[in-house]
This record gives C-alpha cells, structure tokens and sequence, in this order.
C-alpha cells in the first residue's frame, strides 16, 4: 500500500522533472525536438483515457469486439486527415484559434453567445469524463489495496478521489498556466503527455503479453481460448457497429481536449502527415490485446469481478504484482494526461468566453486603463482548472461510482459531438449563419440533456421513474429514451440519432433562411477559403482609434515587453518614427490577432472594439472595402490602357522617324535629281543654241533638227516645272474644281486613251464592276488625270511577260471605289509608305518621271474628298481609288 | 477530383516537364491519400452484413477480430507509404482544390 503511493508519488515526480526539462529546453531554444511529428502523435493519444485503459476490457467483456469501433472511428479521421484535419490545423494557426468554442464563434462572426454555450456544452459534456477518470484511478487504487492487505482493508474512496482531484489540478494549474499565449506551445505539458503516452502503451502491451504468452501459451491458443468464450460469437449489432464508429470520430475532432492538442498545440502542418498513419497504428496496439486481457479474465477470476479492472486483476491474480504495478502506472497516467489537457481546454474557453467579457462588461470602458491584465486572464484560468476539477470531484461523489465507465465515457461522446455539424459546417460552406449555428447546437444539446444526460445519472436522480417510461405530462412520444414512439433502441444510438438528426437540420434550415452579418460572411470567407490566402482581412475601419490606447490595453494583456516589440515592428514596418504605429486597419488586424492568440477571437475583437469604436464592420464598411477594391481594379485598367496607349504611341513615332528619314534621304535624293532633270534640258538647249548662233554655214536640216531638239527641251522642262507647280497649288489648296458630270466608263476610257493605250501597245486592259454606268458628279478632268497617272505606271513599270491591267469599279454609299491591279511584280512593303511622297521612285533607273505623279494624285484625290492607296495582296501592283460619287458644292468653296 | 491536369498545363520546356511530371505524381497521391478513409470505412463496415450468430456461416470473434485488425495494419501501412512520399511542399498543390468550394452558395 505505502509502494503504491511511493510509486505514485515517484512517478508525478519523474512526470514533473520532464515537464520542467522541457520547458527549459524550450526557453533556452533547445527545444527543437520537443516539437518533432512523433511528440505531437504522443500527444494525440491523450485520447486513451483511463477509460480506454481500463474500460475498454470492460467493454470488450459486455459486448464482445465492439469495444473496437471506439478506435476505428479515430483511425478513420486520422486516415482522413487531407480532408478535414489539415483545413482545421491550417485555421487554427492562422486565426490564433484557442479552443473548439473559439474556433466556432470566430468563425460565425466572433459571436460571444455561441463561445459562451459552447464553453457549457464541453464543461457539461467533459466533467462526467474527468470524473471518470477520478473514479479508475480511485478504483485501480482500491484493488491494490484489497490485494495487498488480503481483501479485507477498505480504503476511503472520497478521501483518495480528493487527493487525486488536488494532485492533478496543482499539476495542471503549474504547467498549464504559465503562459498566456496558447499559441505558443505548453511544452512542458506536451512533453510530460508524450511520456504518459508511452508508458500507458507500453504497461498495456506488457500486460497483453504476459496474457497472451504467459498465460495462454501462444496465438493459436489465445484465439481458440477467445472462441471458446462466451464472447466467441460475433453477436455485434449492425446500428452499434455503424453508430459507435461514427460517435468515436465525431468526438474525436469535438473533444475540447483532443482539439487543444491537435490544433492548439500544433506546431507544424506537417506533423499531421506522420500522425495520420502513426496515431492509427498507436491505437492499434492499444486495442490488440484487449479481447485477450477480457476473455483471460473472464477464465481466471471468479464471477462478479469487475470487468472494468481486469487489466490489473488477472496479473495481480497471478502474483505478478510488478506487471501490476506497471500496469496501474499505465492507467495512472491515462487518466492524469487527460484531466491536464481537458482542464487546460476547458479553462481557457472558460477564462476567455466567460470570465473575461463579464471582467470586461464590469470595468466598463476600463480596457484602457494601464495595468496588467495578465493575471486577471492567468487567475481566471487558474480557478476554471482548480473549479472544474472540483465539479467533476463532485460529479464522482454524486453518481457514486457507480455505473459503468464506457457508458459514462459514451454519454459524454454524444454530448460534445454535438458540435461537429455546426464545426464541419463552418469550415466547409460559407452559407452556415451564426443564428443556423446556435440553432443547431442548443436543439442538440437539449436533446442530449433530455434524452441521455439526465438518464444517464440514474432513476430517479433528476427524471422520475414515471417520466422516463411514460414521458413528461403523460405524451408517451416524449418519453426521453423512447422519442415519438421508437422504442428498443439503445439509449445511446437513440439520443445519437435524434441529436444529430435536429443538430443538423435546424443548423442547415435556419442557415439558408437567415441572412449573415457582415462579420459572419467576412470570417466565413475567411475559414472556408483558408487555403486561398488571397483576399486580405479586413476587418477593421480606419477610426478613431488611438494607438497609444491601443498601446495601454496592449501592455496589459501581453506584457509590457512584448507589446512594445510589436509595436514598434509594426511601425518600423509602416515607416513611422518611434514606436506607435498608425492604428491603420492592417496593425488593427495584426493586434487582434496576437490578442486572440491570448484571450480569446471574441474578447480581444471586444477589447479593441472598445477603443477603435463600436462594431468594426459595417455594410458600409464593406462596401468601401469593395468599392477600394473596384477602384483598385479600375486603376490598374486604366494603368494598362495607359500603357498600352504608349506602346502604341511609340510604335507610331517609330513609324513616323522611320518615314522621316526616308524623307529626308529622298529629299536629298531628289535635289540632285531635280537638278539633274533641269540640267539635262538646259544642258543639251545651251549647247544646241551656241551651236545655231555660232555656225553660219549650217544645212537647214540640221538647223531645224537641232531647232526641234531645243523645242522638245524646253517641253519637258515646262512639263516638269507644270508638275511642280501643279502640285504646289494642290498641296497649298489653291486649287479651283470645275465640276462637270460624266459617266465612270467614259471617264477610264478617255484616261486609258490618254495614257496611250492601244490595242497594239503591250498591256491589256480590262474592264470589270458593275460601277461603270454611274455618272459622275466631280472634277472630271484632275479625275482622269489621276486614273492616266495610274493606268501609266502600269503600263511603265509592270514587268510580267504579257502585261495585264484588271479595272474594277464599284459603288457603296455613294462613295466609288475604282482598283487597279496589274500582274507585275507589285511594290515592295518598305517602300508602299513613302511611293505617295513627293519625289519618290521605286526603282532608281526606269523611265523618266520626277517622283512627282502619285504625289499629285494623292493631292488630287485629297480635294475630291476621296483617297489614293496601295492595295497589298493582290497578285500584282495595285492601287485603290476611292471617292464620292457626286461631290458636294460645299467641299469646293473650302 | 476536379482540378486540373499540370501535365498538359506546362509550357513545353524539358526542364518544367521533369517537375510537373513529379507535381503530377503528387496529385496522385494527395488523391489517394484523400480515398484511403473511405476504403477504410467500407471494409470496416463489411461486418454489417455479416450473418448472425446461429446462422449457416457465422463468424468466430477470432476471425472478426483478424479481419479488423488486418485492414487495420493494411491501412497504415498505406498510409504510411503515402506521407513518406508526400513532398514537403505539398500544400501548394492543395490549394486549388478547395475552389470548387470557395464561392458563395
């Protein structure tokens, strides 16, 4: 007896000395290992309480091997874990969640309502639970008791439950509370989990090995030995089965506690990987010598024994009293881990849902006021451990001990899965709406109170005997374990049924009937779209709040220190000297965060509520958070356009220096060509004329040869000198029009005429359109003048073997297109640009010209408001001559 | 699942289509990785229909119990073979995924 506290007490030592190593390998930044993938599984397995441990044989021993869809469910959410763990980890590290209730008011629009009932449902649904552990450990350590003292000692159950209760809270309270912030892990805490975890592993293994090949000589015949027994029969119930495996991992994501070290704790995403396959694998061994350790007691010891203890019985009925000893370690440290980490759940969702907003509500607008408020937070903490270890004490005394430790263990499973709709729903559909929400959960936790909790606690305790088998008021169909009329159904799968039946329809109905705050909607995109990371949060207007307010409550909750380093990051960050930052909505944002991350998502979104004003999100902040973004937008367009705009502007000036050079070379180019034309003449008109002065004895022949060469001189200098005039007059737009009608026909025949065409001469023109009859209102006569010049180029520089000019003429609105097109070689692109210019020529040899003809025409066309043009692809040169029909009288008086 | 191919995505350059092979792979066993629970739960569920005691062919609790525990072990060696050859960065590869669910209904 004395060994055993010794043992006991040596233990909570050994547990202490890790817990306080740990944290200071954390503190000295050693701690990198404390955080590897294996811990954090370790630390999941808080989920095999002592009711596991012990109860779980018990189970095994009343219905066979349906003991194990306590285990399968787990397995399967953790098998699952790409599909809801990794969403849940993945928010809880970027909203600084702190427990289950946070996590979900957070998520509908940090509604402290919902925070505050789901604080009530884990405290209900989790202090049975933690009184179960109370009662293993109280029970594990009387069975030493009788066995050492020979059966007849009885130790005083109250007393050691108490010491118990007082043992774990001091423990918890120690470690649990010595920080604030809950993101930063407990690593102490964690680490002493982690080593619980191996020693309650181990303790079972060991016990199912010496039962196994100790006792039953090998598998073989611990198989035959499991069939033989009364629980050989596979007698499993198709709703149990189905039921129970679904409850399990239902619970397994609610429970306050598994949250807190699967989400809360959590360090590293990636952990979650390594624990999806080793957690499965960690419960496997847990479970695979349950039905040995069962059947093997069922053997050994006699009828009426306490299944729920076999895991010490039958080693203790062997005299092997060290494997006894190890194996009350094992369920020692079950239950130990558990009530630490559900007490650390559970008081922080109680200091920062409840204790906090009424401390808050009380000071008033005291949340500026200098002062710490840390141990306002670190107290309330302190007491919500040290209360609700006393609540589950006090549980313990008032159910007795009595009843069953997995019926216990079952009741609390359906009570805090009562979150796991609205929880699911939250993280997946951004429609959830926080009434939907608290809809959901109060119809659920209603039905679990009636139909399983007050039952639960015994007849007659809390519901008469009448009320249960006849329901309230006589109406039979409200009988709490027998809802409209179902009757025979097991109380567990009934209230499971019916709970998550109304759970999830009235959180789904109320959903899609109601309308979300603008809160909810922002955090639920927030939640659903996580992995996205896109949109920014925004949940804060640029108000009246004052930094240095901000910079007092800061203080308080963080720690003086703490607070002025992330202020002043934050206003190095903004560029602002000193060390208060501009409280713009983005610093507002990271403060409440960092606050969440102590407090709670609704207390720090009320605290700084307090000093930047009133609720911080309106429609109409929404909408100016839209409307930045669409002005946003609409300036990044027009930035585009803009540039685009360039782009094309700097394609023209290339265009346009690249013509102007081209310019300037054929300027060049055609000063020495006009001085060459004009030289020419006068040349060969100087030399013919001193000849005619100068010989007096000339033959008349050669008189008038040389007479006529002079003439013909002359001709083509005025001829180039009308050119030049004549487009000098044109381009100053001196130009008279006379204006006469003719018909288009007429028009291309004269001019094909006049470029001396003939049926002899080597090109073949061809007439084409259906425009030919319309009669022209125009200055007929510059027209021709136009169409000679063109139909002449063809003839001059289409170079086919048998030379073809195709004339097409068609009529559209009025306006009269006329194409050209030849079978020569066409012209080439770089010089389509530049052959309308003044002294242009393609080619540099050819027959005469000045450069001037297409000049005049594009001048020409220009005062018979039509247009002259190049038309590319047509097989051939091809121009394109486009005017009005009938030119108005007005165009010419201009 | 619904989200693209990376494989037909990818500019054509030889060094990209090495890595998006491997960005391939891992979609692949993101998506295994997202049916293994679901395989798990159908062959946990099989003892449904298994017969009931008394009747012709019904199942010892040893054979239940082998069964259970053999899927059990399969599945984590499953499961385990996938993380171990999950890459680091696999979040990336995730986001996408989630849009289908990111609009709001």
């Amino acid at each position: 007896m004395n060994l055993l506290i010794f043992v006991s007490l040596g233990y909570v030592m050994v547990l202490f000395i890790v817990a306080f190593a740990a944290e200071r390998a954390a503190q000295a930044g050693r701690g990198k290992w404390l955080r590897s993938p294996m811990i954090y599984t370790l630390s999941l397995s808080i989920y095999c309480t002592a009711w596991t441990f012990y109860g779980a044989v018990g189970f095994a021993v009343r219905s066979g091997l349906e003991f194990v869809t306590i285990y399968l469910g787990p397995s399967l959410v953790m098998f699952g874990w790409w599909w809801t763990l990794r969403k849940l980890v993945r928010i809880g590290r970027t909203q600084r969640i702190t427990s289950i209730a946070d996590l979900i008011s957070a998520r509908f629009g940090k509604s402290n309502l919902l925070a505050v009932g789901l604080t009530l449902l884990a405290v209900a649904g989790t202090t049975p639970y933690i009184a179960l552990q109370l009662q293993s450990v109280t029970q594990s350590y009387a069975v030493f008791a009788r066995a050492s003292q020979g059966g007849t000692g009885e130790i005083n159950q109250t007393v050691t439950a108490l010491w118990i209760a007082v043992g774990l809270a001091f423990f918890t309270i120690l470690f649990g509370t010595r920080k604030l912030d809950v993101n930063e892990r407990h690593d102490g805490v964690v680490m002493a989990i982690a080593v619980e975890a191996v020693v309650k592993l181990v303790a079972l293994l060991a016990v199912g090995v010496f039962v196994v090949w100790g006792i039953s000589g090998g598998i073989a015949p611990m198989l035959e030995k499991i069939d033989a027994s009364e629980i050989g029969a596979w007698e499993v119930s198709g709703g149990r089965w189905a039921g129970l495996t679904f409850l399990s991992a239902a619970a397994f994501i609610c429970l306050p506690r598994m949250f807190h070290v699967m989400v809360v704790e959590s360090d590293d995403e990636r952990h979650l990987r390594t624990a999806s396959w080793a957690f499965p694998a960690y419960l496997m061994l847990m479970s695979l010598f349950v039905l040995p350790i069962a059947v093997t007691g069922l053997d050994l010891l006699p009828k009426g024994s306490n299944p729920d203890m076999f895991v010490l019985t039958v080693p203790l009925s062997q005299g092997q009293n060290g494997l006894a000893m190890l194996s009350f370690l094992g369920g020692f440290s079950s239950a130990t881990s558990m009530v630490i980490v559900a007490t650390i759940a559970l008081s922080t969702m109680v200091s920062n849902h409840i204790v906090m907003p009424i401390w808050l509500s009380i000071t008033g607008g005291g949340v500026s006021v200098s002062g710490d408020v840390r141990y306002v937070v670190l107290l309330a903490r302190r007491l919500s451990i040290g209360a609700i270890v006393m609540l589950a004490y006090f549980y313990f005394q008032l159910s007795g001990g009595g009843s069953a430790l997995a019926a216990m263990g079952l009741v609390s499973f359906v009570g805090v899965a009562q979150a796991l709709p609205v929880m699911i729903g939250g993280i997946f559909w951004r429609g959830a709406t926080r009434i939907g929400a608290l809809c959901g959960l109060g119809i659920g936790f209603a039905i679990w109170t009636y139909a399983l909790f007050l039952p639960s606690l015994g007849n007659g305790l809390v519901l008469s005997d009448t009320l249960l088998s006849n329901g309230p008021w006589g109406l039979a169909w409200l009988a709490p374990q027998a809802l409209f009329g179902i009757k025979g159904l097991d109380p567990i799968l009934h209230c499971l049924f019916w709970s998550m039946l109304f759970n999830s329809a009235a959180f789904v109905l109320v959903s899609l009937c109601t309308f979300p705050a603008p809160m909810e909607r922002l955090q639920g995109a927030q939640f659903v779209n996580v992995f996205q990371q896109a949109q920014p949060r925004r949940g804060w207007s640029r108000g009246a709040a004052q930094s240095e307010d901000l910079m007092i409550m800061s203080q308080r909750i963080l720690g003086a220190r703490d607070a002025q380093a992330l202020f002043e990051k934050e206003a190095r960050r903004q560029g602002v000297q000193g060390i208060l930052p501009d409280p713009s909505p983005e610093f507002l944002d990271v403060l409440e965060r960092k606050l969440s991350g102590s407090v709670g998502a609704a207390t720090a979104h009320a605290m700084i509520g307090q000093i930047a004003g009133g609720a911080s999100v309106s429609v109409d902040d929404l909408l100016a958070v839209a409307d930045e973004t669409a002005q946003i937008m609409e300036y990044s367009s027009k930035l585009e356009a803009q540039s685009f705009e360039l782009t094309r502007t700097a394609e023209q000036l290339r265009h346009v220096n690249e013509k102007l050079t081209q310019l300037s070379v054929q300027k060049d180019g055609f000063i020495s060509q006009i001085s060459h034309e004009l030289r020419t003449p006068m040349t060969s008109i100087r030399a013919f004329s001193e000849i005619l002065r100068d010989s007096d004895d000339m033959a008349a022949t050669d008189k008038a040869r040389y007479a006529g060469i002079i003439h013909s001189e002359t001709l083509r200098l005025t001829r180039l000198l009308d050119d030049l005039l004549d487009l000098a007059v044109l381009e100053a737009g001196r130009v008279s029009l006379n204006l006469s009608q003719k018909s288009l026909s007429e028009v291309i025949e004269s001019a094909v005429s006049s470029a001396g065409i003939t049926s002899d001469t080597d090109l073949v023109v061809t007439q084409k359109g259906s425009g030919r009859d319309i009669v022209l209102t125009t200055d007929v006569d510059r027209l021709s003048q136009v169409f000679i010049n063109v139909i002449s180029n063809a003839r001059k520089y289409c170079t086919a073997d048998i030379p073809t000019l195709l004339i097409k003429a068609f009529e559209e609105n009025g306006r009269v297109t006329v194409d050209f097109i030849d079978n020569g070689s066409g012209i080439a692109a770089d010089m389509r640009s530049v052959i309308f210019e003044k002294f242009s020529r393609v080619g540099e040899t050819q027959a005469g010209g000045a450069g001037l003809g297409l000049a005049i025409c594009r001048e020409i066309m220009h005062r018979l408001d039509g247009e002259i043009s190049y038309l590319p692809g047509q097989g051939g040169g091809a121009f394109r001559v486009r005017f009005p029909a009938e030119l108005e009288k007005i165009q010419q008086d201009v | 699942m619904s989200e693209h191919d990376p494989v037909f995505d990818a500019p054509n350059s030889s060094g990209r289509l090495f890595l998006e092979r491997r960005g391939y792979r891992q979609r692949r066993i993101i998506d295994a990785a997202r049916i293994l629970p679901i395989v798990g739960l159908l062959l946990w569920l099989v003892p449904l229909i298994w017969p009931d005691v008394g009747e012709d062919g019904a199942i010892s609790t040893s054979q239940a119990t082998l069964y259970v525990f053999a899927i059990w072990i399969a599945l984590i060696g499953v499961g385990g073979f996938l993380a171990w050859r999950m890459s680091p960065s696999e979040d990336v590869s995730g986001d996408e995924t989630e849009q289908s669910q990111g609009a709001e209904r």
